[in-house]
């Protein structure tokens, strides 16, 4: 949810085509099965986020997801039975069976993990891109005051996380002692502060929307707001997409990038037409944040 | 030509409320006009912006009186709040008035609600940032921006609007004096520019008297003076000194025929006298009191008429005022607390020692470093020893380090390097709730302190927090006697979020004191009162350090620092750079020094509150009539 500097430069691009980039970044994540297609989008929508200043807000949310990240591969480790590579076996237990860990369903979740940082990368670079207020307008036209409302939701929530922030600080300084304990008393200690950003957070709203009602919101039909420009580079840039599209689906079709697992991994590489497509792959996903990089360039940042 | 704005008759009812919040306000605003309305907390100054714009009744309910027009039009009669067009309005807190994300959408907002079409948007947009200085933030996001910033962005959102009149309810009371004068300066110049119609709202007359041709004093819903500058200096000293600012009410105490509204007007005064060793006429007897006339009548009507001409600021106000009588003057209230806040002040200053002794050490800093995961350093190797039982202002700039040293204090933050001692004990290893009891911090914001039914429960909380007992009479006893103390006995079960600003705050005191600390961290508590508020404010904080407690506040309000503070600390770039007497401190520098210390610069030295001034004055009176 930054909006540095480095967004600055992409406000000389249109926010459609900046938006269709992390979309098909995020359908991709999904659709393609392949290890090395994952990981080829991995390494490259990662050199993308370094490129557009966003890598300092993936270690932000990565400091919070990998627990997750960790937790997907051992419970899959642990729980799929599936494969026939058996890493290691141990005793039956009530109700699980046999606890039983196999080379495949640990390298299934290996990948899993894959597919989750490819999909975490494509929504940061979204953010990183595209301010809400922005991707917003986008609907404006149509749908102008549900996207008002959203647009106050995003607003909403840095709001409440300064909020909660500052009230946890004055309830510390109260005695309120938020540390201790089990997690569930830990959780209720800090009761208070959410009494208090709520009971705040209704006073502010009745204030916004005075506020909004004195610069003329509620009158009637609106217009909408928006320097949105088409240049040769968004055409250039949804280009790329509909050729990237293009390839994905001649993949999915021909099962150049289909893969399998169980009961024993299907080798990575089958020979064919795999590498060729696999590095047009690769350079097809680089050319957006290129070609992005390149109005940062241009705009002097 | 009809008046840009009139109230015919107008009373207002806000919903189930008894009594009227205005009362019959007859009254009218010409084309170009800017007029201050004054008056204390809850006088009603804010539910006339909001009806000269139309948000009473339409938003806010309730029952209504009398007419509102708009160039001789019913406000009421614009349909779909398209009065939004010709009366724009701006509210006290930048924070809660910005409904996007991005600076250049919050300006586009009010044009897309009255279906401007996209082209003029553009150019109206491209205008105003352009004339407020905001191009280079158009892609910023509004949270990121400071509260001058966001205040900026506030005005030109309504002024992207192009209306003809604009009304301001305290734009910059939640403001450092820095941002504060640059939105005043922006609203002056829209003005004198464009023609601009303005009513604004202030509390701080010291920092708007001299912009405004006309003054409007409001009292319990009704006006009670209406008229030029000159003759509200009259009014005020006669029957609201609290209205004055502090230079005018430094010369109304003295009892100086000749009442200044500005520190330039005080200036040549004082020079004048000072130099040219002219007397001054001084009303030292009851005889001279009954010769006075009041062009301010007390009988609470308009005595002077709304000229709409700007030579109020120009001119030096040459008032005569009605002096009380001599008896009556010993008894008034403000004079009577200038003094004795002053004479406390000068038995502290004697019991000060140079060195502190250890015993009297309450914190010690030793070259503490502070620097934010995110961001550079901002406490840079700071050294500071507060001593016991005394009243400390801290002052500096925004992003000085101010917040981040008090931080340090409540132990919410430890050093990077350095040590913090509180009472000798080192602080590296408390936590804030290790010292809650012993230090009481009162944040900027008042609400943060307030979430249960009523303010006796909020107090029993916090009593609760720190295991002091909450039941049987003892402590019934206690709670009941700090909130009488400040004055709230009588809210005990009233929801603390009902209450005004002013008692809100006091109520987050409340649930502060009830823990008994002995050392109180004040955030800016200055702000969003009025003068009357402050006064009470400070008068209780001083008679807290006469117990022999500690009051450490951060402040951008010199005048108070100076009234009421023992001990100035001014903070620059995460380093202490200057501390001393405010007498010390408050003279010597520019900006850091109050009205009554720019008024007396290069005459006289060490003249920083209200009774120094007084004094000096009566001084002069007492040498050149010898």
């Amino acid at each position: 949810m930054q909006n540095k500097v480095d967004q600055l430069f992409t406000y000389s691009l249109h926010a459609g085509s900046l938006l269709l980039y992390p979309l098909l970044l995020l359908i991709l994540a999904v659709l393609i099965p392949h290890p090395l297609f994952l990981l080829m989008q991995l390494v490259v929508t990662g050199v993308a986020l370094v490129l557009s200043g966003g890598g300092r807000s993936f270690k932000r949310l990565m400091q919070y997801l990998w627990p997750l990240l960790a937790l997907i591969v051992l419970i899959n480790a642990l729980i799929n039975k599936n494969g026939e590579t058996l890493l290691w076996s141990g005793p039956d237990l009530p109700w699980f069976g046999e606890l039983r860990i196999t080379w495949e369903a640990t390298l299934y979740g290996l990948v899993m993990v894959v597919r989750m940082l490819d999909v975490m990368i494509a929504s940061t670079l979204y953010m990183t891109w595209l301010s809400p207020d922005r991707a917003l307008s986008l609907a404006s036209k149509w749908a102008g005051r549900s996207a008002v409302t959203a647009m106050l939701t995003a607003r909403l929530v840095p709001y409440l996380g300064e909020q909660a922030a500052q009230v946890g600080d004055v309830m510390a300084t109260r005695g309120l002692r938020m540390g201790e304990g089990s997690l569930w008393q830990r959780l209720r200690a800090r009761q208070p502060i959410l009494n208090v950003v709520l009971v705040s957070s209704l006073e502010g709203s009745w204030q916004v929307a005075e506020a909004m009602e004195a610069r003329g919101y509620g009158q009637g039909k609106r217009t909408a707001y928006s320097r949105e420009r088409w240049t040769r580079t968004d055409a250039l840039l949804c280009l790329t997409v509909l050729l990237t599209v293009g390839l994905s689906i001649w993949l999915v079709v021909t099962e150049t990038a289909s893969y399998h697992y169980y009961p024993v991994l299907q080798p990575l590489a089958d020979g064919g037409s795999l590498g060729g497509s696999l590095v047009l792959y690769g350079v097809l996903l680089l050319v957006p944040p290129l070609l992005v990089r390149r109005r940062r360039f241009a705009h002097g940042t | 030509m009809a008046p840009d704005l009139t109230l015919e008759q107008f009373t207002y009812y806000y919903p189930e409320a008894d009594v009227p919040t205005l009362d019959r306000l007859e009254w009218s605003v010409a084309r170009g006009e800017f007029v201050l309305l004054a008056g204390p907390s809850g006088c009603g100054k804010s539910t006339v912006l909001r009806a000269l714009n139309g948000l009473v009744p339409e938003f806010y309910g309730g029952r209504v009186g009398g007419r509102v027009l708009f160039r001789g039009r019913e406000v009421q009669a614009f349909p779909n709040r398209s009065i939004a067009k010709h009366v724009g309005l701006v509210f006290q807190d930048p924070e809660k008035q910005l409904v996007m994300s991005e600076v250049e959408r919050e300006i586009a907002f009010g044009l897309e609600n009255l279906g401007v079409a996209p082209s003029e948007m553009r150019r109206r947009v491209a205008e105003v940032m352009a004339f407020f200085d905001l191009t280079p933030l158009r892609h910023k996001r509004t949270v990121d921006l400071s509260g001058g910033e966001k205040q900026k962005v506030a005005l030109a959102s309504v002024m992207a609007l192009q209306p003809d009149v604009l009304l301001l309810d305290e734009p910059t009371s939640q403001l450092d004096p820095g941002a504060a004068q640059e939105i005043l300066d922006l609203i002056k110049r829209m003005n004198e520019e464009f023609g601009l119609t303005v009513v604004l709202v202030e509390q701080r007359l010291d920092r708007v008297a001299h912009l405004a041709d006309r003054i409007v004093a409001m009292h319990a819903g009704r006006i009670e003076y209406d008229g030029s500058p000159e003759g509200f200096a009259s009014f005020a000293a006669k029957d609201r000194r609290e209205l004055l600012p502090p230079v005018t009410k430094m010369f109304a105490e003295a009892g100086a025929t000749e009442v200044p509204l500005t520190v330039k007007q005080a200036r040549q005064l004082i020079a004048k006298h000072f130099e040219e060793k002219e007397t001054w006429s001084l009303s030292d007897t009851a005889s001279d009191s009954a010769s006075g006339t009041a062009s301010g009548t007390a009988s609470g009507t308009a005595s002077g008429t709304a000229s709409g001409t700007a030579s109020g600021a120009a001119k030096l106000a040459t008032v005569t005022v009605a002096h009380r009588s001599s008896d009556e003057a010993a008894t008034t209230s403000p004079q009577s607390h200038g003094l004795t806040r002053f004479f406390k002040k000068v038995k502290h200053l004697f019991r000060e020692p140079q060195e502190f002794a250890p015993d009297q050490i309450l914190y010690q800093l030793k070259d503490v470093r502070f620097h934010y995961k995110s961001g550079g350093e901002v406490l840079k190797g700071l050294n500071l020893t507060l001593p016991k039982g005394h009243f400390t202002s801290l002052l500096g700039a925004n992003g000085a380090g101010k917040s981040t040293l008090f931080r340090h204090l409540c132990a919410l933050f430890h050093p990077s390097s350095g040590r913090v001692t509180f009472d000798g004990e080192d602080l590296a290893n408390r936590e804030a709730a290790d010292l809650a009891g012993r230090v009481g911090y009162l944040s900027q914001n008042p609400s943060d302190y307030l979430f249960h039914e009523s303010l006796w429960e909020e107090c029993l909380f916090s009593r609760q927090l720190i295991d002091l007992p909450t039941q049987g009479e003892e402590a019934q006893r206690d709670i009941e006697q700090i909130l009488d103390r400040l004055g709230l006995l009588a809210y005990r079960d009233r929801n603390p979020r009902d209450l005004s600003g002013g008692e809100r705050q006091r109520a987050a005191l409340a649930t502060v004191l009830v823990q008994h600390p002995q050392v109180l961290l004040l955030d800016e508590p200055t702000r969003g009162l009025d003068s009357g508020q402050k006064d009470n404010l400070g008068d209780w904080l001083l008679d807290y350090v006469e117990q022999g407690n500690t009051v450490v506040l951060i402040t951008h309000d010199i005048e108070f620092a100076a009234e009421y503070a023992h001990r100035i600390v001014l903070v620059d770039d995460g380093v202490v750079v200057a501390e001393g007497t405010p007498q010390e401190m408050l003279t010597r520098g520019l900006f850091y020094s109050p009205q009554i210390g720019r008024a007396f610069r290069g005459v006289e030295d060490g003249v920083v509150t209200i009774a120094d001034g007084v004094e000096r004055l009566r001084a002069r009176q007492g040498g050149t009539s010898r």
